[in-house]
């Protein structure tokens, strides 16, 4: 790591590579992960689901189900007591098959039975009679197609022109790309165990990412008020967004509610790759226009996101990838049009980078488009058109924190070339040798919001208490391995001088924290945390001045030692023996506004991320070997340099995932690679060297100065990969995954160039954003009355 | 829950393992089991009983036998990552991981019998036999010609898949494999080569329904060997010799490409080993 200023602090405290409390139990396979999970009496639940991806059901008999030996519960849409649908913003989709089925692996009847193979074979007797409906898988046709649900086939269309759009400069390049369906594909498939409770409710231990969004959507269902809807986080195996939605967690409240008895649901690999949401697959078109210097003139994109059958984070999804089509930019006219729709393929929602991945492979393609066209560096292009603090964004946001594009340009170019033998393309399968292989290094850029968006809430509570130098922390911040474990406990450490700190495991016991996701989690719960330690501190210090008569202005803690004007006055642990202290504190970040409103921002933060990646492509096979992949990026403050290089390690591989082999693939609607085999993630032989920097800024509004780092690495890492490999090979590839056919056969068209006469913005263009749809007129902005945010 | 199968037998000789073969033609042999129980999760198999060959010490091993190398059915994958021959050392080096290597045999890799297995070409390659056992005898045949499908063989009922026997050689022998990334992959397509006294010959992996060798691709491979060919040539030949499937993993168009590119390097690489080529 370099570049990194780490601020000194108590042992353990902010800055410290404080260990996670949970690293030895996972290195040893002894963690507790959520299909660990076991009680007495439990029952086994399992999910009957459409073959098909769309059709009418004619009817469900379960009689022979329910007739088994051994099966206490066979639930279908009749058995729903509470409300029908769920969503995460808008509510569209079905608990259990209402009347039609609109996905391959939509629920249809769940089973509760006293083991697996009881459950399975229950499941299988349950007979549906499905009539097949013509399935609607193209998303272009999905805009003009009938509607496969009431609620239209479009999530949200967005539209909106900045400055003058058609001023040109010397030349335009164009280009679509096109960006697979990547799975989150997390280790530990979907699992929980659901228990009746004693006042009539239900009680929950999941593997999610959204404790109180579970909880609201499974009272949903179930027609109980939240107090009896009880959620606690159970170990996760890896998350990304793919446990935002609800999968498992109504459908084993359901069971447990209708047996009585505790009820678990794990899923198989295959379902879960059926269940949980996936990102979102699209087409992006785009047009830049530049002087002879390399300056945007203008930028024209139209995106048209598949959401599959049901809404998830469909509507939010798509307003991140049009207005970061500019990327990191200056763009002052622009016209930016998408759509996000319905069909039949499997539903999409959040997935690490929310949208943004889209955008940054096609805005940085254009970027080297242009510099090819122009005959400039690719670097040097970019410095051109780097943002700066005080440039407005084509939606209309000031960037009024730091914005360091340029300074993580500069830092990754100070970062030297590899040099060292690198590992061959094609890897053990030895087939490069007597091959011709070429390296290329592509540069890339990326802009990432962070926080929640548009008007969505993004806050947290936290409490914390405080006895003898031990704290106590408590929020609902779903811990999904991303560090916010140790976080707590720096800050309880730094702020509160804590010398043992416990953080409690979530649950709904304590107000929302929001959903783990959009890089957020340091920045609100972590807030929380700090707001409430201050608080707690100044109790205790409160305390401590009236046993000492002294004035509590003057006492401070540092080190976690109690000072009086800066004198030391005895530990912490020891300050105010026997007694406890406890405060609860909530942090919501300044409110946001949708898109092209006249009240200010849309989005909370910025992130910003360059990459260099250096590969070698055995360009006759079209296989490559990433060598390394060089990062420098805006972290703000560094919290815990350890966690923090896991976020960019793990978020390059994801990337370069996507980048390379990541791809569900569907076929007529049907997922064909459902399994580990065939739905191929990066190994560690395919993992580059990653040398990581950074640029520590602190963020403004945010304690310490902390900011969200999670999703800006794999942003990059999609578009840094891609411009490698067309480095080394000169092909457009304007499609990702980029498969070996697309190197070896040539496959993929390159950008349109044409030479423009220049034609400057028309000054009395209004600056923008002018959105040519109200916003609130579209389906699934916000429009579901306390509906939940997206990320 | 698997286990829970109504028979599972588990013989420590030869006799025990061949005689519970005879009794329960319908139970799965299983050696490693690494085809096999992911084909039972996936539920693309079902068992009425298992007949586990792990105990069989008899099946595990490699010795030599006149020219032969010999190599019961049994023995583990890892251990043939050693092997004298490199067309088998190169095919066991890259199957699966570690872990996967440890408990998947050769006779099971064999006996799959799936186009994109790895020891396949190298078996056909080097002109490989096989001993296929019952509890009444022996017989040797030829690999090539034991897959007759995906996934089905030559075996008959009663039959176990005792040994596989290589030539001992003293020329070249190599294979390489191409998939999309770079460990842990099926093959998209793959190639092994022998070369020796002069002669080379090929053998193919997911280039047809079977593991796929030609006199037309061996003659124009023993030309580029000496000379008397260009690897364009070769190319063609192997293009239109084989009849590779078109999936979601990579188009047919590819797969013929692919294959005529590893053809071209492993018979330069024969080249250069026999201080022919540059
Ligand atoms: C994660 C993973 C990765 C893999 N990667 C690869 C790879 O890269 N390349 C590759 O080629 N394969 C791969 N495989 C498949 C498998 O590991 C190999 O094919 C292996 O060699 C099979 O051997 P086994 O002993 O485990 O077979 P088993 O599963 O025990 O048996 C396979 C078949 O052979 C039959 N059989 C086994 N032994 C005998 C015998 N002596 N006589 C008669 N019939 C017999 C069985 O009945 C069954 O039909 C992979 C598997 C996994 C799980």
């Amino acid at each position: 790591m370099r570049g990194a200023k780490v601020a000194t602090s108590a042992p353990g405290g902010i800055g410290a590579s404080v260990r996670r409390p949970d690293g030895p139990a996972k290195v040893r396979g002894e963690f507790s992960y959520a299909g660990d999970l076991t009680a007495e009496g439990m029952l086994i639940g399992v999910t009957l689901r459409s073959p098909h991806p769309h059709a009418r059901i004619l009817s469900v008999d379960t009689t022979a189900a329910r007739a088994m030996d051994g099966v206490h519960a066979v639930l279908t849409v009749d058995d729903v007591p509470g409300d029908r649908h769920f969503g995460l913003v808008l509510r569209d989709e079905p608990v259990l098959a209402d009347g039609v089925v609109r996905y391959a692996g939509e629920p249809v009847a769940v089973v509760a039975a006293v083991d697996a193979a009881t459950a399975r074979r229950a499941a299988r007797a349950v007979e549906v009679v499905y009539e097949v409906l013509p399935a609607l898988t193209d998303p272009q046709l999905a805009l003009t197609a009938a509607s496969v649900h009431p609620d239209g086939n479009v999530y949200r269309h967005v539209s909106y022109s900045c400055g003058d759009p058609d001023a040109r400069g010397v030349v335009t390049v164009e280009n679509t790309y096109r960006i697979g369906m990547q799975d989150p594909a997390f280790l530990a498939p979907e699992a929980g165990l659901a228990r009746p409770t004693p006042d009539g409710g239900v009680a929950i231990e999941v593997a999610t990412q959204w404790l109180h969004s579970d909880q609201k959507q499974i009272g949903w269902a179930t027609g109980l008020p939240p107090e009896k809807v009880h959620v606690s986080l159970a170990g996760v195996g890896g998350a990304f967004g793919g446990r935002e939605d609800v999968t498992l967690q109504t459908h084993a409240c359901l069971l447990a509610l209708a047996t009585g008895r505790p009820v678990k649901i794990e899923y198989t690999r295959e379902e879960s790759f059926l269940a949980h949401r996936q990102r979102h697959p699209g087409t992006i078109w785009l047009r830049h226009s530049a002087d002879a210097d390399g300056r945007i003139v203008s930028v024209e994109g139209r995106v048209l996101l598949d959401g599959g059958a049901y809404a998830s984070t469909s509507p939010v999804v798509i307003t991140n990838t049009v207005t970061l089509l500019q990327g990191p930019y200056r763009v002052d006219n622009g016209r930016f049009e998408g759509w996000s729709v319905r069909t039949n393929n499997p539903s999409c929602g959040a997935m690490r980078g929310f949208g943004v991945p889209q955008a940054a492979f096609a805005h940085e393609a254009q970027l080297d488009a242009l510099a090819a066209a122009l005959d400039l560096d690719p670097v040097e292009i970019r410095l051109t058109n780097a943002l700066q603090r005080g440039d407005v964004a084509t939606f209309g946001q000031r960037f009024d924190a730091p914005t360091p594009v340029r300074e993580v340009i500069e830092g990754l170019r100070a970062v030297p070339l590899p040099t060292g033998p690198a590992k061959a393309p094609g890897g053990v399968g030895r087939s490069a040798e007597g091959g011709t292989v070429r390296r290329g290094v592509g540069w890339a850029v990326s802009i990432k919001n962070l926080a929640f968006s548009e008007g969505h809430v993004d806050e947290s509570t936290a409490e914390v208490s405080l006895r003898d130098g031990h704290a106590t922390v408590h929020t609902a911040c779903a811990e999904v391995g991303q560090g916010f474990v140790t976080v707590a406990e720096q800050v309880a450490r730094t702020v509160l001088g804590a010398t043992t700190v416990d953080v409690v495991q979530p649950d709904t016991l304590v107000a929302s924290a929001g959903s783990t996701s959009a890089s957020r989690q340091t920045m609100a719960s972590g807030t929380a945390v700090h707001r409430a330690c201050l608080a707690v501190r100044d109790r205790m210090l409160g305390r401590v001045a009236r046993a000492h008569g002294l004035d509590a202005a003057t006492l401070t803690v540092a080190d976690g030692v109690v000072c009086a004007a800066g004198r030391p006055l005895g530990p912490v642990a020891t300050a105010a023996p026997g007694q406890t202290f406890r405060a609860t504190e909530h942090f919501q970040h300044p409110a946001t506004h949708p898109l092209g409103s006249p009240e200010g921002g849309m989005y909370v933060a910025f992130g910003f991320s360059a990459q260099r990646a250096v590969v070698d492509v055995d360009v006759e096979l079209g296989l490559v070997s990433v060598v390394q992949i060089a990062s420098c990026q805006d972290v703000g403050t560094v919290v815990n340099p350890t966690q923090l290089l896991g976020q960019i390690e793990g978020g390059i591989v994801q990337g370069m995932g996507l980048a390379l082999m990541e791809e569900v693939v569907v076929a007529d609607g049907l997922i064909t690679n459902p399994d580990l085999q065939d739905y191929l993630i990066p190994t560690i032989v395919d993992a580059p060297e990653i040398v990581s920097t950074y640029v520590t800024d602190p963020e403004p509004g945010m304690p310490h100065g902390w900011k969200g780092v999670g999703e800006p690495p794999l942003v990059t890492a999609v578009p840094v990969v891609a411009a490698a490999v067309r480095a080394a090979t000169g092909l457009p590839l304007p499609a990702v995954p980029i498969k070996p056919e697309h190197i070896a056969l040539g496959i993929g068209a390159a950008p349109t160039v044409t030479w423009t006469t220049p034609r400057p913005a028309d000054p009395d263009r209004p600056r923008g954003p002018v959105v040519d749809e109200e916003p609130h007129d579209a389906p699934g902005t916000m429009a579901e009355e306390g509906a939940p945010p997206g990320p | 829950m698997l286990l829970e199968a109504p028979r599972f037998a588990l013989p420590e000789t030869l006799g025990e393992a061949l005689a519970a073969r005879a009794e329960r033609p319908e139970a799965v042999v299983v050696a490693g089991g690494t085809e096999v129980m992911p084909d039972l999760l996936w539920r693309n198999r079902t068992a009425a009983g298992f007949l586990s060959l792990r105990r069989v010490a008899a099946l595990r091993g490699t010795a030599t036998d006149g020219g032969e190398l010999v190599i019961g059915a049994g023995t583990p994958v890892a251990a043939l990552t050693t092997a004298p021959d490199g067309g088998l050392r190169a095919a066991a080096s890259s199957l699966g991981t570690p872990l996967v290597r440890t408990e998947a045999t050769i006779g099971g890799n064999v006996v799959s019998a799936l186009p994109y297995r790895n020891l396949l070409p190298t078996l056909l390659a080097s002109g490989a036999t096989l001993e296929l056992t019952s509890a009444t005898g022996t017989r040797v045949v030829p690999f090539d010609g034991f897959v007759t499908a995906p996934g089905v063989t030559g075996l008959r009922e009663g039959e176990l898949l005792t040994a596989v026997r290589l030539p001992v050689h003293v020329g070249f022998a190599d294979y390489a494999k191409v998939g999309r990334r770079n460990a842990q992959f099926v093959a998209t397509v793959s190639a092994a080569v022998v070369s020796r006294d002069g002669v080379a010959r090929l053998a193919f992996g997911n280039a047809g329904p079977t593991p796929l060798r030609s006199d037309a691709v061996d003659t124009a491979a023993t030309a580029l060997l000496d000379g008397r060919a260009t690897p364009a040539d070769l190319r063609a030949t192997v293009a239109a010799a084989v009849d590779p499937p078109e999936d979601t993993v990579a188009s047919a168009e590819y797969r013929r490409h692919a294959l005529g590119v590893l053809a071209v390097r492993l018979v330069t690489r024969a080249a250069v080993d026999a201080g022919l080529g540059s």
